[in-house]
């Protein structure tokens, strides 16, 4: 006779096994580009490609392909590319990785209907924000609010990944679970709690349609809004459940998904804000009521996420944590002005400016500090030990809550 | 209220930084940037409360330039130039032209097939602006006190194919008594054709990043300048500036700044000048 307890394990055992298998089936049979073979590929942007001064670039899987500068290449445009697929090798000719290469292939542009609304709507925010702001604070609400990163440049992405700070630009789950503790917190004074969830989650699926419906925000989307439903409810146990099966489920179609730093913030972050969101809210008694729940949730995102906060970018700095404190405040109020300043911007462009005018100071601020101590960048290699650290952070992270559940 | 307070706060430091900004972009002195664009050119010009680029470097170089020295308010480039069709002096102007709007663009005339380029100029007519081409001889009167004179090509040398270089537009900016030139990537035999017709100038950007097909000492002998620029990006594939050229320099006992340190800002009340960088 099973226990009670021993039925919720057994079944997570078994969802548990079923996606090892998944795994393992995929990464073994997955087709891989072979060096020397001609192939065709149909892909579609979903981020802009990189370019240096003499040609743009990108990845398809492991291989890097070249393309020539121009025509220059954006969100929503579909490619068929036909080449060879070739080692990656230095100036010197000596093969520097596993990477593979395809050179300059021919390339038919094919119309990419399906995006093309959205490829109109991220345009239209973005210039909204560019023709009011400098590029540097454009480049970084566009990042903050759609999580593009097309308009930064290489000299101030290199330091938000020095300052630990990239993660705020990055289309990942932590903007959705932002997005929609902002909106909650707002309104659920105003609303009933029911009318205020599913308030919540149509401003969710809206946000998702403003960046395109960018595959990680939609994926963030739905687990946010499982995640927020049942916890909205009162329901944490269910609320954790909802979160689990998402994440199972999006494995189980796309295991590749597994490495992705969008899918571990987005499922992190949500799980961050299941656990701790209450619990910081009857702690935190010195935030100013209003900014109460935003702070909650924001604190207990960041919670949830921050092994991959600080790690998932490669590279970490000593002094991320005090850089994340000292800038995080400022971004749910980045995300709620550059929001209604992308609403406003796709119907009366003109009507958007003052909002941006307003936050001007804050992105400034933003961009300052992160420039300023991006010259102060103590590194910290953790490669080799990085998997332990997480695994330490969440067991300890579970453990003080159980101790606390107890305790009551 | 607290949580307004950011809000408030914010929007004290933007009536500042507005009024503060207001302020020195106000006064009549001419202002002239050499922009640290990596490798390439862009050159960016304030006088009279009138916005002037001359080049844009690769792309996405010169936008946060333009930020640092024209008003947040300002959103108006009164006049656009690109010296030569290679991309390392207009690919930038690509989205300069998403944050600012353009009143006048001028250049030259080699871009027969240079893709790029091309989509430059559709932006700009898609925007109602058609280009001005300019040859030798040519002026362009911002005011009074104020113009630019184009020293090069002359008509037979506007429709190179082979090197596009040689078809670059070289300027003289006047403002009263301070004259600066721009030479583009012009070949040092083509810039010492124009040495007959020219004195001692007090600023002389280097041609071709100061590569030592650019500039020679014929040039320096002539010229004088009292401040050589060289607009170069750091630890680029060329070589650039080349040790001959800065051999020259120093033999010449002539005072230069080089973008690779980052944007180089002159102003000038019509006598003198001063360079920070």
């Amino acid at each position: 006779m099973l226990r009670r307890y021993e039925i919720p394990l057994l079944i997570a055992s078994i969802f548990l096994l079923i996606l090892i298998l998944r795994f393992l089936f995929f990464f073994t049979f997955e087709e891989k580009l072979i060096v020397g073979s001609d192939v065709e590929i149909e892909h579609t942007f979903l981020e802009q490609p990189k370019s240096n001064e003499f040609q743009q670039y990108f990845y398809i899987d492991d291989a890097l392909v070249v393309l020539p500068l121009f025509p220059k290449y954006s969100y929503g445009d579909k490619l068929k590319l036909k080449g060879t697929v070739e080692k990656l090798s230095s100036r010197d000719g000596s093969d520097v990785t596993e990477k593979l290469i395809i050179r300059n292939p021919e390339v038919k542009s094919i119309e990419s209907e399906e995006l093309a609304v959205f490829k109109f709507i991220r345009q239209r925010i973005v210039l909204a924000y560019k023709s009011i702001l400098p590029p540097r604070e454009a480049g970084l609400l566009s990042g903050v609010v759609l999580g593009v990163e097309d308009g930064i440049d290489d000299g101030f992405k290199n330091e938000l990944k020095r300052t630990g700070m990239l993660h705020v630009v990055v289309a990942s789950g932590s903007n959705v679970v932002l997005v929609a503790g902002i909106i909650f917190g707002l309104i659920s004074g105003l609303v009933k709690k029911r009318l205020g969830i599913i308030f919540t989650i149509a401003v969710i699926f809206f946000y998702a349609l403003l960046t395109g419906f960018d595959p990680p925000i939609v994926r963030a989307s739905i687990m946010a809004s499982f995640g927020f439903t049942a916890l909205l409810l009162g329901r944490q146990r269910v609320a954790l459940m909802s979160l689990m099966f998402s994440g199972w489920l999006m494995l189980m179609i796309s295991p590749r998904l597994v490495t992705d730093v969008g899918f571990q913030l987005s499922f992190s972050a949500t799980f961050g804000i299941i656990l701790f969101q209450k619990i910081i809210l009857t702690v935190g008694r010195i935030v100013p009521n209003l900014l109460k729940e935003d702070f909650a949730t924001t604190l207990a995102a960041q919670i949830g996420a921050l092994p991959f906060l600080l790690f998932a970018f490669g590279e970490v700095s000593l002094l991320s944590i005090f850089i994340n404190l000292i800038l995080l405040w400022t971004v749910p109020i980045i995300m709620i002005f550059g929001l209604l300043s992308a609403v406003l911007g796709l119907s009366i462009p003109i009507l958007a400016s003052p909002f941006l005018y307003l936050i001007y100071p804050l992105l400034a601020f933003f961009s300052e500090v992160v420039r300023l101590s991006s010259n102060f960048y103590i590194p910290l290699t953790l490669d080799s030990i990085y998997a332990p650290i997480t695994v330490i952070y969440y067991i300890l992270v579970v453990y003080i809550l159980m101790k606390r559940k107890e305790a009551k | 209220m607290k949580a307004l307070l950011p809000i408030v706060g914010s929007f004290a430091i933007l009536v500042v930084v507005l009024i503060a900004q207001f302020r020195s972009s106000s006064t009549t002195d001419f202002k002239m940037v050499f922009c640290d664009v990596g490798q390439g050119d862009g050159i960016y010009m304030r006088a009279f409360s009138q916005d002037i680029v001359i080049d844009g470097g690769n792309e996405g170089s010169i936008s946060s330039c333009l930020a640092s020295y024209m008003p947040l308010y300002d959103k108006n480039i009164e006049l656009m130039v690109v010296t030569h069709a290679d991309s390392d002096h207009y690919a930038g102007f690509l989205d300069v032209l998403d944050s600012y709007t353009v009143t006048n663009f001028a250049t030259s005339y080699g871009d027969s097939d240079v893709l790029g380029y091309q989509a430059l100029l559709n932006k700009l007519k898609k925007a109602g602006i058609e280009p001005k081409r300019l040859i030798q001889g040519e002026s362009i009167k911002i005011n009074d006190s104020l113009s630019i004179d184009v020293l090069w090509p002359p008509k037979e040398f506007t429709d190179i194919d082979d090197n596009r270089n040689n078809s670059s537009l070289v300027l003289m900016v006047d403002y009263l008594e301070f004259e600066a030139i721009l030479t583009g990537d012009l070949d040092r035999e083509y810039l010492n054709l124009l040495l007959n017709d020219l004195n001692q100038v007090e600023v002389f950007k280097l041609a071709h990043h100061g590569s030592r097909t650019g500039t020679d000492e014929n040039t320096f002998e002539t010229l004088r300048p009292e401040l050589s620029i060289i607009s170069a990006g750091r630890d680029n594939r060329f070589g650039h500036p080349h040790k001959e050229v800065i051999e020259v320099l120093k033999r010449f006992n002539l005072k230069y700044l080089s973008t690779q340190q980052g944007d180089v800002a002159i102003t000038s009340d019509g006598k003198g000048f001063e360079v920070e960088q």
